[in-house]
């Protein structure tokens, strides 16, 4: 979709990774630095433990050669190491940020030989644990394997929150066929390589401890698709899995800044920018540099981890929205705005300003505006730019009730994900805040 | 998803899926299109309870999935499906419910830019939308030149 200038981009790329925390915004990829953002917290330095620098950009270098650069996805680094050892380990770049998904899960491409060698299989019964992970445009197929894992810190060590022994998702096995149900379910569209998962990995840091849970510890989670398998060399059969198996949000493993991760990254403008650095922070007021900050407004999520979000010229209560990361632009139905004729975006005929009320389980309400410009406009004008906070798209048609607050709200905003079941500032999550 | 994935992986996913259905016996096909009498075909292929759904303007009928995930399909005066809606933490059989129009949501999920969360189509002969996040899926499909008379989008639930 998207042309790539990859020698501009890496220049940028290493300017913006050079930082050193605090947040930027690239407006041209010759690394000139925008103005910092209203909401941006600038709180502490990518070097504190709890912090990981966070990055907008054109993604792997295996999307550009796809033709398929990146927009409005979050990455960091991601440190796996072996289990006990410091020093078998493996910094992986360009792994997206997911508050919308739970657990690590790597592309096994891009782990090196040693990597896929030396890491665990996690076992079940006397199979392989696999699973078969669904997204609503394809499926992601793989072995859970054990590693140590950290973020943050120094981003490319050992330092930084840790994750030890932690279950992941190792995407891209050939060693076992795809179950046909795990297929069928996620359209026989495979998302196992670079290019089509659009990253290196993910790093779901949403609001539920482990990715399935109790669910696929009984018998009702077991097939349909979505859930866990038992591999032998005779094939891959549906099974159940304890939870302590089961992928598992990092943030539920540290030790310690465990409830929850905050997202800041400065305002970008109307046009754009070619990058945007800023932080992962891990923990909710466990440290003075993760404070929920007065003024904040926390809200609460449903079981299913939605709120409500009313547009204002619609009058419609969109019953499953959420804020997320793993979404690329704001999607809600609105008829009255048009759908681009190059991108999946919606293109309004001039730069649209709206409101809308979210509300949280907690039944508190806040008013928040948000401007939605023409997506093909934008990528023409600066076909190399990474980040836009004022794409949007269609989530349906007339009675669709999705309303993802995607990347775009998170531009300005320093948003909270508080885990489920644990205090959060004084607050016991699931919740969003801003 | 990704407008582009290399050769190689569209080849290898055609092969296996090649591989998986080969010789698998085909159940007759309820879906979108199809008639009332497939919603059978498809509670028995889903292993899915039917659920009672309280009678109204529209007739409509439900399945409960193992997973918890609920399948309602929808049944104009001609006995033929219309439309089809489905909510929950998995994704249920899309071949199976969508039938012939499956080809089209998986054209519109490999379109670019949207990835992971969402994918619709809207045409003049059929109209999808799937969405969700992990542990929360929802979707719906229906031909717009099968709707019955009086029913819009906004019916379709």
């Amino acid at each position: 979709m998207r042309k790539l200038l990859a020698g501009l981009i890496c220049a940028s790329l290493l300017l913006a990774a050079c930082g050193g925390g605090g947040s930027t915004v690239t407006t041209s990829s010759g690394g000139s630095s925008g103005s910092g953002g209203s909401g941006s917290g600038g709180s502490g330095s990518g070097t504190a433990n709890n912090v990981a620098n966070a990055i907008v950009d054109e993604g792997p270098a295996a999307l550009a050669a796809a033709n398929d650069a990146a927009v409005n996805i979050l990455y960091v680094n991601v440190t796996v190491c072996v289990p006990g050892s410091t020093t078998n380990c493996q910094t992986i770049d360009h792994v997206q940020v997911d508050t919308g998904s739970q657990g690590l899960r790597i592309i096994l491409a891009v782990l090196n030989s040693t990597m896929q060698n030396a890491l665990q299989l996690v076992s079940v019964g006397s199979g392989t644990l696999a699973e078969c992970t669904l997204f609503v445009d394809g499926y992601s197929w793989g072995p859970i394997v054990r590693a140590d894992v950290h973020v943050g810190g120094a981003d490319t060590a050992i330092t930084g929150e840790s994750a030890p022994n932690l279950p992941v998702q190792v995407i891209g096995t050939t060693s076992y066929p795809v179950p046909s149900d795990c297929a069928s379910a996620g359209m026989n569209i495979a998302e196992n390589t670079v290019p089509a998962f659009g990253a290196n990995g993910i790093i779901g840091v949403g609001l539920f401890n482990y990715d399935c849970d109790t669910f696929c510890a009984t018998t009702q989670g077991v097939g349909n698709g979505n859930g866990y398998y038992s591999c032998t060399s005779s094939g891959c059969s549906a099974t159940l899995v304890a939870v302590a198996s089961q992928v598992e949000n990092p943030v539920h493993a540290f030790a310690t800044d465990n409830n929850g991760a905050i997202i800041e990254l400065p305002a970008v403008g109307a046009n754009g920018a070619a990058t945007v650095s800023g932080t992962l922070v891990f923990g909710i007021s466990t440290q003075s540099n993760n404070a929920l900050a007065g003024g904040v407004s926390v809200l609460t999520t449903d079981s299913s981890g939605f709120v409500t979000t009313n547009v204002s010229s619609l009058n419609q209560n969109d019953t499953m929205s959420y804020f997320d990361s793993g979404s690329n632009a704001i999607y809600f139905e609105d008829s009255n705005i048009p759908n681009c004729t190059q991108s999946g975006f919606f293109c309004p005929a001039s730069p649209t300003s709206l409101s809308a009320n979210v509300t949280g389980a907690n039944n508190l309400g806040v008013m928040l505006n948000f401007s939605i410009a023409a997506g093909d406009t934008l990528f023409n004008a600066n076909p190399s730019f990474a980040a836009f906070s004022n794409l949007a798209g269609s989530a349906g048609s007339q009675g669709a009730d999705t309303f993802a607050w995607g990347l775009p709200f998170y531009y300005g905003h320093n948003v909270y994900t508080a885990m489920e079941g644990v205090n959060a500032g004084g607050t016991i999550g699931p919740y969003f805040a801003f | 998803m990704a407008d582009v994935t290399t050769m190689r992986a569209t080849l290898y996913s055609l092969a296996l899926a090649c591989l998986l259905f080969q010789g698998l016996p085909q159940p007759a096909r309820a879906a979108l299109g199809g008639t009332a009498d497939s919603v059978e075909s498809d509670r028995v292929s889903m292993k899915a309870l039917t659920r009672p759904v309280p009678t109204g303007a529209l007739r409509k009928q439900e399945l409960q999935l193992p997973s918890g995930t609920v399948v309602t399909e929808y049944v104009g005066g001609n006995g033929l499906v219309y439309a089809v809606t489905w909510h929950g933490p998995t994704l249920p059989d899309l071949q199976l419910i969508l039938g012939n129009h499956f080809a089209d949501l998986k054209a519109a999920a490999q379109q670019p830019a949207v990835r992971h969360r969402l994918v619709r189509i809207n045409t003049p002969d059929i109209v999808i939308e799937s969405s969700g996040k992990m542990r929360a899926f929802a979707g719906r499909a229906w031909v717009p030149t099968m709707l019955p008379s009086g029913v819009t989008a906004a019916d379709i639930q």
